[in-house]
């Protein structure tokens, strides 16, 4: 059984112009012990979706719709106080911006003991105990502990935070932009971090990035977000080496590449206005091959042969 | 404990008020030189005129001049007044000669510092739980009409809602006293009975101030929780699920504080001119109620000695919150202070 | 003439619309504007000295023949009212400006210049701030032989600049970052234009807000000086009016009609201020708004 199942996940962000459609039906799921990547565009709406999985959306930002299975449970149907005792210790979340995700009036310490305190019943002393282990696990000194945010680099808050996240053992955990931000030996650390939780600890990670080469470093699955939808699953390797949708190909070939020098093409045209998305595919106006259907019928997301999931009329015949 | 950064901070703000404090008593010593004419003569002159004499009054007109006056040059004076002001000899009172404006004030003092430190800590402390529990359901109904009630409060200067508490509390229902700090009748002792006097005729006096500040920090602390409630680090704290209230008090008003002990600092000043004038109305024996009768008696080392040593006292508060407030701010120094 | 009568009523249509969505500014001003109107009609409506003692029976409670009763001193309570609100609102609203007027320029030239001139500014701010006002004003009034309305507003203005100075400073600081500024010293045009084209234009609104609570303050500060008897010895003020009331304990014999008018009306100058401060710092800042 998946860990984690999305269905039909819609989020919009209600405004006075109308309803923004970031998340509009998404479905996927996570199985145990996987990195899965979700990749795509700034404005796609993954960090949206992140944060609807958590139920951690601010208005004017709405879940509108679907089913988020965690481990069986629908995430979106709990009370509050369930929602609070399965956040963080089975499923736990990087944010974005580590700059200001830490308390500044808090030592690294006591936020982390925070986590560990609200979950379980530890005294002060033995929940200070297990600080260290995990502050080592990320590469950081013991002596961070004592220490305040403002005293510890960029990298190191990252660490910090992520050394938080692990603190319960949750069984899925949330990277949102985790290396972005952060010069290239730093993001080498949190990579090799996270990858290290899914082999020797069995976390599943879902990792939200638009830096493919993060993706292609440490994700086993791979899936790639335009417009509020997801168009393109399957194995990593597979989907750099062969994608099967036009928006992914088209993604594939701006990477440039340190095996074979060719010439990057980017995608012509902007990203759709989520306010009002075009009729039928959203990516038709941008499509090298789109037909005419493309631009009547939405496309689901289908089972190609292959073992990949994609949402393309020509390529699901 | 405190780091290199804060304690060099905190040097500058030592040396800020010291200077502050001498830039004050040196024009303590220049305003009356700037005066056309001898004010205590003038007195003198004008209480013969009204057929009163102070006993020794020639001698007394020497006594000032010696020690505030025209003897020796411009530099000895100036040297000699600090040097007796570092001793704490801030000259005679002229309407309660013989005493020393040092006694009167040190017996009025008391009663200024034991009304104002309970009041501006319970005020300044309830405010601050308050606006942070408003603050933390912004937009409901409570919310609402409790900020406007205290919007209304906060800016009524304090005597005159002593004006309204005595007319309402001391003559339409005739429970609390209007005057004073004991009853007529008491001694003062140490005993149970004028303690408790002294408490019951503090309740209005306190009262006045109490529920006028408090608005006033109820109001800034809620817009301060409103400040931090789109912050980064609150939304981590909610996913890990962390609760409510330890979100609001741990992570919200740990730093919501932060602006709020600053802004008691910046105003002390106010508090304690507000403050005096209340003393006034009551008649309560402060400080306050002591600069109004030595106006009245145009007791100008008594004026000029409360000035300073109310000064001294705003000043030391002002350094004693300063060195309280690394302890609240780890990044102290860091920032330029 | 076509045009311009045509922009100045647009010009008063905007206000006037600015007034109705922001309705804390609506408010102040509209009570603010009430009170200047009667102290500016003071003349009309009291043509007589309303301070001249035993021109009327005293102590008589409210009626139809004097809306707000006399006073022990034999004085008509409304009449003296109405000039006590022109004497007051002139006393705060000289200082506020007076003081806003040097608060901008001290705020600005420390904000702007920076380094040392701010250092050395920022400190004389500071003093200011740190020292309170009322003791020290009382000394110093008790010295000054004639305390007139002219010498008041004086000396309410050296101890009210402080706060605006201190904003100013702080704003022109956050905005001489902002890339409008970098864009206009590109262009070569000197400090002094940069100032008026360029900042200005943009903290009207936050000047404003700053000028009313200046005169707040003032006003707040007048008051004091007056309830204890330090006020202009030769006219009426709310603050005098306080005075006289406490002096013949008015609140004892139960004359309130003497006591209340006055706090009456300055509470609501001290609210309507504190609304058209918040309310300007809502048109400035959007953030502000709900």
């Amino acid at each position: 059984m998946p860990l984690l199942e999305v269905k039909g996940l819609k989020a919009y962000y209600r405004t006075r112009a109308g309803e923004v459609k970031a998340v509009d039906g998404v479905s996927f799921s996570v199985e145990p012990k996987e990195i899965f990547g979700i990749a795509g565009e700034s404005g796609c709406g993954k960090s949206t979706l992140g944060m609807a999985l958590l139920r951690l959306v601010d208005p004017p930002c709405y879940v509108e719709a679907g089913d988020v299975l965690f481990d069986g449970v629908d995430l979106l149907e709990l009370d509050a106080e369930g929602l609070r005792t399965i956040r963080w210790k089975r499923f736990s979340y990087i944010p974005q911006s580590s700059m200001n995700a830490l308390n500044p009036v808090a030592r690294i310490g006591s936020q982390i003991v925070d986590a560990i305190a609200a979950h379980e019943h530890l005294s002060e002393k033995e929940a200070n105990k297990r600080v260290a282990p995990l502050l080592k696990g990320v590469g950081l000194a013991a002596e961070c502990a004592d220490m305040y945010p403002h005293e510890l680099s960029g990298g190191m808050k990252q660490r910090a935070i992520i050394a938080m996240a692990m603190a319960l053992g949750p069984q899925l955990i949330l990277a949102d932009e985790p290396t972005t931000a952060l010069d290239v030996n730093v993001q080498r650390v949190v990579l090799q971090a996270l990858a290290y939780l899914r082999e020797a600890m069995g976390v599943s990670v879902i990792l939200v990035t638009h830096d493919m080469a993060a993706q292609a470093e440490i994700a086993d699955r791979l899936a790639i977000m335009y417009a509020g939808k997801i168009v393109e699953v399957g194995a990593v390797d597979d989907v750099f080496a062969d994608p099967l949708h036009p928006y992914t190909q088209g993604l594939m070939s701006a990477i440039p590449s340190l095996a074979e020098k060719r010439q990057i093409k980017s995608i012509p045209g902007y990203p759709p206005n989520l306010l009002d998305p075009p009729p039928g595919c959203r990516f038709h106006p941008r499509c090298p091959v789109a037909v005419g259907r493309c631009r009547e019928e939405q496309p689901e997301l289908r089972s190609e042969a292959r073992g990949r999931l994609v949402a393309c009329h020509l390529v699901v015949e | 404990m405190i780091s290199r950064a804060a304690a060099l901070y905190l040097v500058r703000r030592l040396v800020l008020y010291v200077a502050t404090f001498f830039a004050a008593a040196a024009v303590n010593f220049v305003i009356p030189r700037l005066i056309p004419g001898d004010p205590i003569r003038t007195l003198l002159v004008q209480m013969e005129q009204q057929g009163r004499t102070i006993p020794g009054g020639e001698d007394l007109v020497k006594i000032y001049r010696q020690r505030f006056g025209l003897d020796g040059d411009l530099f000895t004076q100036f040297v000699n007044y600090f040097a007796r002001l570092l001793q704490g000899d801030l000259g005679f009172s002229i309407m309660a000669f013989p005493s020393t404006v040092q006694e009167l004030v040190g017996k009025a003092i008391p009663w200024t510092i034991g009304l104002l430190s309970v009041t501006v800590l319970l005020s300044w402390g309830l405010g601050n739980l308050l606006g942070a529990f408003i603050g933390w359901r912004r937009g409901s109904k409570v919310d609402a009409a409790l900020t406007s009630v205290c919007l209304f409060l906060s800016q009524i200067p304090y005597y005159f809602f002593a004006l309204i508490l005595i007319f309402l509390f001391a003559y339409m229902l005739p429970i609390f006293p209007a005057k004073g700090a004991y009853g007529y009748t008491k001694i003062m002792s140490f005993s149970l009975d004028f303690a408790i006097d002294v408490l019951y005729h503090s309740i209005l006096p306190s009262l006045s101030i109490l529920v006028v500040s408090l608005g006033g920090w109820m109001i800034t602390m809620r817009s301060m929780i409103v400040g931090v409630l789109g912050e980064d680090y609150l939304k981590l704290a909610e996913a890990k699920g962390l609760k409510k209230n330890k979100i609001l008090m741990g992570y919200a008003l740990r730093n919501a504080l932060l602006p709020q002990v600053t802004g008691l600092a910046m105003s002390l000043g106010f508090i304690v001119s507000g403050a005096m004038l209340t003393e006034i109305i009551f008649a309560y024996p402060g400080v306050g109620a002591l600069m109004y009768d030595a106006l009245g008696r145009l007791d100008y080392p008594l004026l000029q000695g409360i000035l300073l040593i109310i000064i001294g006292a705003v000043l030391s508060a002002n350094l004693l919150i300063d060195f309280l407030y690394p302890l609240v701010d780890p990044r102290v120094g860091y920032k330029g202070g | 003439m076509g045009p311009s009568k045509t922009s100045l009523l647009l010009a008063l249509r905007r206000v006037l619309a600015a007034l109705v969505e922001f309705p804390k500014l609506g408010v102040g001003v509209a009570v603010i504007l009430t009170l200047i109107v009667l102290a500016g009609l003071a003349s009309v409506l009291v043509p007589y000295d309303p301070t001249s003692m035993m021109r009327v029976p005293p102590d008589l409670p409210p009626s139809s023949q004097h809306l707000l009763g006399t006073d022990t001193l034999g004085r008509d309570v409304a009449a003296q009212l109405i000039h006590s609100i022109r004497q007051s609102l002139m006393i705060g609203a000289m200082a506020g400006s007076i003081g806003t007027l040097i608060g901008i320029v001290v705020g600005f030239m420390a904000g702007y210049k920076g380094g040392l001139v701010d250092s050395g500014l920022r400190t004389l701010i500071d003093v200011f701030l740190v020292i309170p006002m009322w003791p020290l004003m009382v000394v110093i009034a008790s010295y000054v032989q004639f305390l007139t309305v002219p010498v008041m507003a004086g000396l309410l203005a050296a101890f009210s600049w402080p706060w605006p100075a201190r904003a100013m400073r702080a704003q022109v600081m956050s905005l001489g970052q902002r890339e409008f500024v970098n864009l206009a010293k590109l262009t070569n045009l000197n400090s002094f234009e940069i100032a008026f084209q360029e900042i200005m234009p943009n903290m009207l609104s936050y000047i404003g807000a700053n000028f009313a609570n200046a005169v707040a303050g003032a006003m707040m500060a007048e008051v004091g000086l007056e309830i204890i008897g330090l006020g202009p010895q030769n006219t009426t003020t709310l603050g005098l009016m306080l005075y006289w009331a406490m002096w013949r304990g008015a609140l004892v014999r139960g004359i309130t009609w003497w006591v209340f008018p006055p706090i009456v009306v300055l509470i609501s100058v001290f609210i309507s201020l504190h609304l058209i401060n918040m309310g300007l710092d809502e048109v400035y800042n959007p953030r502000l708004r709900r």
